[in-house]
């Protein structure tokens, strides 16, 4: 029932909006819109709060929270299908929800977006249903040999090696490319319980490119100078941390995955509304060197954003640090030299992170090209980035609310 | 009092609501909270005084009693794997608890006055009070995670208050080497407790190194990986504690304000990594690579920060690399194995350098009024001079100071360091040559920034200060009385114009500027000055000494500069020998390497010749610094005694080009931040454009061709299928011959066979 609520609420949204868009469009509708987006959401999300509390942790299953500020009814589309994702028990299912996100998100880049929007559209377009091209053989693989495509049935099989490995390389080639938390689930729901013994024996190669995509995104996201493009390379080098984790197979490192892909939510969600939300909103330039010294005029956000920042270092008491830490004892546990090299991480993402807010927030007076003053945060904004700031540290002092109800489903999960 | 103990957890947690409480109060109630600045500095330094008292109280408790050890709470991952929150106080810990507190309060005292005026009064008492809470959370850790996290908040703090004037470039260049130089450091760190733990299988302290020597015992255990580990634990001292490889961020963290530098980079910060190999001594112990290695990363940061302290022209960039020689010396003595001597002076150190850096922060702010608000006028040494005359308390305060750095008898870090180099003299002689000369190189610096800086005249008022006409009577340059900065002036080729950092600053001072003098809150008032001809100005103004809270942390550090070498005086005064040594009662020379015999009582005979040995090279440093030094005018003997010294030909141009190329080793830092700037930093920048090229070149390329290949090859089939009838024929026409060549081909061949 409440599963269905789950799903029902956001499609709700969605059918007021477009009914309210038929309307003229003045201010008044367009807040009611705003109203509409904001209600279903929060709605949602007490939905799933209440879920998380009456789930019974001892059963091997996990829900995950998923949270968009939303605007549009796209967006609505967009997180009912993420919900639908995380819900479905069917591996067929599981594909064509994966698949329709790609619409929306198509659609939402394509119209929303800055100005190489629709090269960037096609980038994704192309670029996930390549992967998902490798999803579908397999899973019609699957489906061949057991007949069913039932998470349940699947879990009880035991396929053998080869078809492990061949349906291992299909399934991780898509899951490592796409939306990032969804790649995590995917791992935990599809590939770590019905492909161990692929998953346990390629593992070293795993982590090589892991190990060089941790390498690889942090330089370049050493050379970005876009803010925007330094948090995304930024994201794609905590993934690749997280996804070792995951790999890791001991509960330590699992369970650190999972951490840090929360954590990694929260921060990097966090940095995104500073970066585009905020500093974007105001000045008009992603271009880090444009700012200079905005300490100066926005020090509320300057305070936040420091701290999420922290957060995206992996610096302690945020929550980041322990599902870093833990992950990469996981990693470190399973091959010391390639863990000592995944943690090059921790120099790489101060490095960039410090370098950002060091040249936005501090790094000399005020910047001389902006002639307008910036204000600073209002109080939307900061309730937003103050959610998530508290979330971070809240969790990063006391994790055990997070790891105490992981624990039994977790160690399913290992081999 | 059985509830001091129980609750000990919270010490570091009593300086916390400061911090809270300010930015809660900022974000709510600005301008009421802005109007009660006294008031948070009150109790910032109230919470401070707690815990000295607590501290003071628990390491009188600890010279009986055996250490404290509780858990308070942990996180629970699963049944192997949970990291237990407690607290550790032993000897160790309580001496440090002490010495945090008392600099702390003095800095926190002192900088009530010295921000005064700062927009970011606030601020700062917000991040000095968590800084505090975090070092005391350092200190007090009882496993190395907790470490690790204090490490990182301590790390984060240095970040926001070497910032703290972040509208200076260079400060927010500086903080951020700063962070990024420790992290490598931090990443070393958790690298070493990961190992560690994959050996142990456990962060705590107390098990650690039971288990440890348990499989030593057993032979169980891998040794190279155990020395790797130990290696990389390491790494994460010597990033903290300004050692060699890693001690480029420490001179530029003087860009932070003054109180700072006082605070964390010659007190407590710093003393981190000592503290953390100090803490792990029980490890490095069993691994003599690794002793050998600290002993040998010691040395050469001694030398090395010496050496770069010969020619800085910045006051407190000169005390920095000071700074970073004494660390030298206390890794030394750590790797030497001698515990108690590298927390001797540690104590000693971190008093003495606070009143040197509290010093030349008086200093620097009586020279703000005069030469302006920039770090490159008002911290330079070239400007001052003479000043004895006007600041005589902060005068004899920093006397005393930079005498107990030289190791002058009666002050504090005389029996530290004699003792250190003692110890050396026992460990390897070519390390205890080296200390010991530098020993005198540390008196050598030391007094040339106090001679420049105190004796003479008043050099804002000279034109020439800047030691470019050598003929004038009055000119001072850096080095001794005439260097010809040739050398510096040759920006041939691009790799010299890189080193010289600072060559461009010159043309700053003589700006056309007018600085006002900034009266606001000081209730002098004295007339706008202009700087324009220095010449013909007639109408000098001259800096002032400073205010009594500053002059009273000073004072009452000189009294700790004079009377805390009591703590460890290494001899019975007398006969029955009741000690009066209470340093080696609280760390019980359970480590001791040197001396076998754990008699600690120094021989009178040999205590005394050694000393009189370090104390002649400190002099001997002393005499040429002030030969070098000592202004012209103030004595016309010198002079001829240097112009007999001048006229010798040949060896004179000899004796020059050797000053000058320790002149310019020194003023460019060793090249070493170079050497960093040219492999590492283009290194990387070279790499990531490389990645760039690849991203965009390759990967996307790869993307982008197989769009072009499918839309040329579409082109290529749309002129195929066109609809008319003679190419379709022809196409029939060319796959049937085809179909008949292959078929005859094969048809052939088996006719053949």
């Amino acid at each position: 029932m409440l599963l269905l609520l789950l799903l029902l609420t956001p499609l709700i949204g969605i059918f007021l909006i477009s009914t309210t868009v038929e309307n003229s469009n003045t201010s008044l509708t367009l807040n009611r819109i705003k109203f509409i987006g904001l209600s279903s959401s929060i709605i949602n999300l007490f939905i799933s709060l209440i879920i998380f509390i009456l789930f019974n942790f001892s059963s091997s299953e996990f829900q995950f929270v998923q949270e968009h500020h939303a605007i549009s009814s796209f967006d609505f589309y967009l997180e009912t299908l993420l919900l639908a994702v995380f819900l479905v028990l069917d591996i067929l299912l599981f594909y064509i929800f994966f698949e329709s996100i790609l619409p929306p998100l198509f659609i939402l880049i394509g119209l929303f977006g800055s100005s190489n929007r629709v090269r960037a559209s096609f980038y994704l377009f192309l670029y996930t249903l390549l992967g998902s091209l490798f999803l579908l053989l397999s899973i019609l693989t699957m489906s061949s040999i057991m007949g069913s495509t039932d998470f349940d049935a699947l879990y009880k099989t035991n396929f053998n090696f080869y078809t492990q490995l061949f349906l291992f390389i299909g399934g991780s080639i898509v899951l490592a490319a796409i939306v990032l938390k969804l790649s995590l689930y995917g791992i935990l729901r599809l590939i770590l319980p019905l492909l161990p013994k692929a998953q346990y024996c390629s593992t070293s190669v795993i982590y090589v490119i892991g190990v060089i995509t941790i390498i690889y995104a942090s330089l370049s996201t050493l050379r970005t100078i876009d803010v925007k493009e330094l948090i995304a390379y930024s994201s794609v080098s905590h993934a690749a941390v997280y996804l070792l984790g995951v790999f890791s197979n001991c509960i330590q490192g699992i369970e650190g995955g999972i951490v840090l892909g929360l954590g990694h939510g929260f921060v990097s969600s966090g940095l995104f509304v500073c970066a585009g939300g905020i500093l974007y909103d105001r000045s008009s330039t992603r271009l880090i060197t444009y700012y200079r010294g905005i300490a100066q005029l926005m020090p509320v956000f300057s305070i936040l954003f420091f701290i999420l920042c922290l957060g995206n270092a992996g610096t302690p008491l945020t929550l980041n640090f322990v599902g870093e830490f833990m992950s990469l004892y996981g990693v470190f546990e399973k091959h010391a030299l390639l863990g000592a090299l995944a943690s090059s991480s921790i120099i790489f993402s101060a490095a960039y992170t410090i370098y950002m807010f060091n040249r936005i927030a501090f790094g000399g007076s005020y910047s001389k090209f902006f002639v307008v003053n910036l204000p600073d945060v209002n109080k939307r904004e900061f309730i937003i980035l103050l959610t998530l700031v508290l979330f971070t540290v809240i969790f990063g002092i006391y994790p055990s609310v997070i790891l105490d109800g992981l624990h039994y489903s977790v160690s399913s999960l290992i081999y | 009092m059985e509830y001091t103990y129980q609750y000990s957890w919270i010490i570091p947690f009593i300086p916390l609501p400061v911090p809270m409480l300010i930015g809660v109060g900022l974000l709510l109630f600005p301008t009421a909270t802005k109007n009660l600045r006294r008031m948070w500095a009150f109790l910032s330094i109230f919470l401070l005084s707690i815990v000295m008292i607590l501290s003071v109280y628990l390491s009188i408790q600890e010279i009986n009693r055996s250490f404290i050890y509780q858990y308070v709470w942990s996180w629970t991952i699963n049944n192997d794997f949970s990291l237990e929150f407690g607290h550790l106080i032993d000897p160790l810990t309580s001496i440090m608890l002490i010495l945090i507190t008392t600099v702390g309060i003095l800095v926190l005292f002192y900088s009530d006055n010295y921000m005064s005026h700062d927009q970011g009064y606030l601020r700062f008492f917000a991040y000095m009070s968590f800084f505090n809470t975090s070092m005391l959370g350092l200190v007090t850790s009882s496993n190395l995670i907790q470490i690790y996290i204090f490490w990182e908040l301590v790390g984060m703090c240095s970040y926001l208050l070497i910032g703290f004037w972040f509208t200076r470039p260079s400060a927010a260049t500086a903080c951020q080497k700063a962070f990024v130089t420790n992290r490598v450091g931090d990443f070393g760190l958790l690298l070493g407790i990961l190992g560690l733990y994959w050996i142990t299988g456990s962060f705590e302290f107390r098990d650690l190194f039971q288990i440890l020597n348990n499989l030593i015992y057993n032979n169980e255990v891998p040794f190279l990986f155990l020395t790797l580990c130990a290696f990389l634990l390491f790494a994460g001292a010597v990033a903290k504690s300004a050692q060699f490889p890693l001690h480029v961020w420490l001179p530029d963290a003087m860009e932070g304000p003054t109180p700072i530098s006082a605070l964390i980079h010659a007190a407590t910060m710093v003393a981190a990594g000592i503290f953390l190999v100090a803490r792990l001594l029980p490890l490095f112990i069993i691994i003599p690579y690794i002793m050998n290695f600290i002993s040998l990363i010691g040395i050469i940061t001694v030398l090395l920060g010496a050496t770069l302290a010969l020619a800085q022209k910045d006051i407190k960039r000169g005390l920095a690399y000071s700074t970073m020689s004494q660390l030298g010396y206390m890794m030394l003595a750590l790797g030497m194995g001698s515990y108690r001597a590298a927390f001797f002076h540690l104590i000693t150190h971190a008093y003495s350098k606070a009143l040197l850096f509290l010093g030349s922060g008086s200093i620097i702010h009586s020279m703000e009024a005069i030469v302006g608000y920039s770090p490159d006028k008002s911290q330079n040494m070239v400007l001052m001079g003479g000043l004895k005359k006007h600041v005589p308390i902060t005068k004899t305060a920093f006397l005393v100071g930079t005498l107990s750095l030289c190791g002058i008898p009666p002050l504090a870090c005389f029996w530290s360091k004699d003792e250190i180099l003692n110890d050396s003299w026992l460990y390897s002689p070519i390390f205890a040559i080296i200390a010991c000369s530098t020993a005198g190189l540390t008196a050598f610096y030391m007094f040339r920034i106090y001679l420049l800086t105190f004796e003479g005249h008043f050099n804002v008022h000279f034109q020439n200060y800047s030691g470019q006409k050598s003929s004038s009577y009055y000119s001072i340059s850096l080095w001794g009385k005439e260097v010809p900065k040739t050398i510096k002036n040759k920006n041939n080729f691009h790799l010299l114009s890189l080193l010289t950092m600072n060559n461009n600053e010159r043309a700053s001072f003589f700006s056309n500027k007018t600085y006002q003098i900034d009266g606001n809150g000081k209730k002098r008032i004295r007339p706008f000055l202009t700087i324009t001809h220095f010449v013909t100005k007639n109408t000098f103004s001259y800096p002032h000494e400073s205010d009594n809270t500053m002059l009273f942390s000073m004072v009452i550090l000189v009294l700790f500069t004079f009377f805390v070498g009591v703590v460890g005086i290494p001899f019975a005064f007398n006969q029955e020998g009741i000690h009066l040594d209470i340093l080696s009662k609280l760390l019980n020379p359970s480590i001791n390497l040197l001396h076998p015999n754990s008699n600690n009582s120094v021989d009178w005979y040999e205590f005394v010749t050694n000393a009189i040995f370090s104390v002649s090279i400190a002099f001997f440093g002393i005499f040429i610094a002030s030969f070098l030094y000592k202004p012209i005018y103030s004595s016309l003997q010198n002079l001829n005694l240097l112009n007999s010294f001048s006229k010798r030909g040949p060896n004179r141009i000899l004796g020059d080009r050797i000053r000058n190329v320790i002149y310019d080793w020194s003023y460019n830092r060793g090249y070493i931040d170079t050497f960093y700037t040219i492999s590492l930093t283009q290194g990387i920048r070279g790499l990531a454009e490389l990645i760039h090229f690849l991203d965009r070149r390759v990967i996307d390329g790869i993307t982008n061709g197989f769009g072009l290949t499918s839309f040329f090859f579409g082109e290529g089939i749309k002129y195929v299928g066109v609809g008319r009838i003679s190419s379709y024929l022809l196409l029939y026409l060319l796959f049937v011959l085809i179909f008949l060549l292959i078929y005859s081909f094969f048809f052939f061949n088996l006719n053949f066979l």
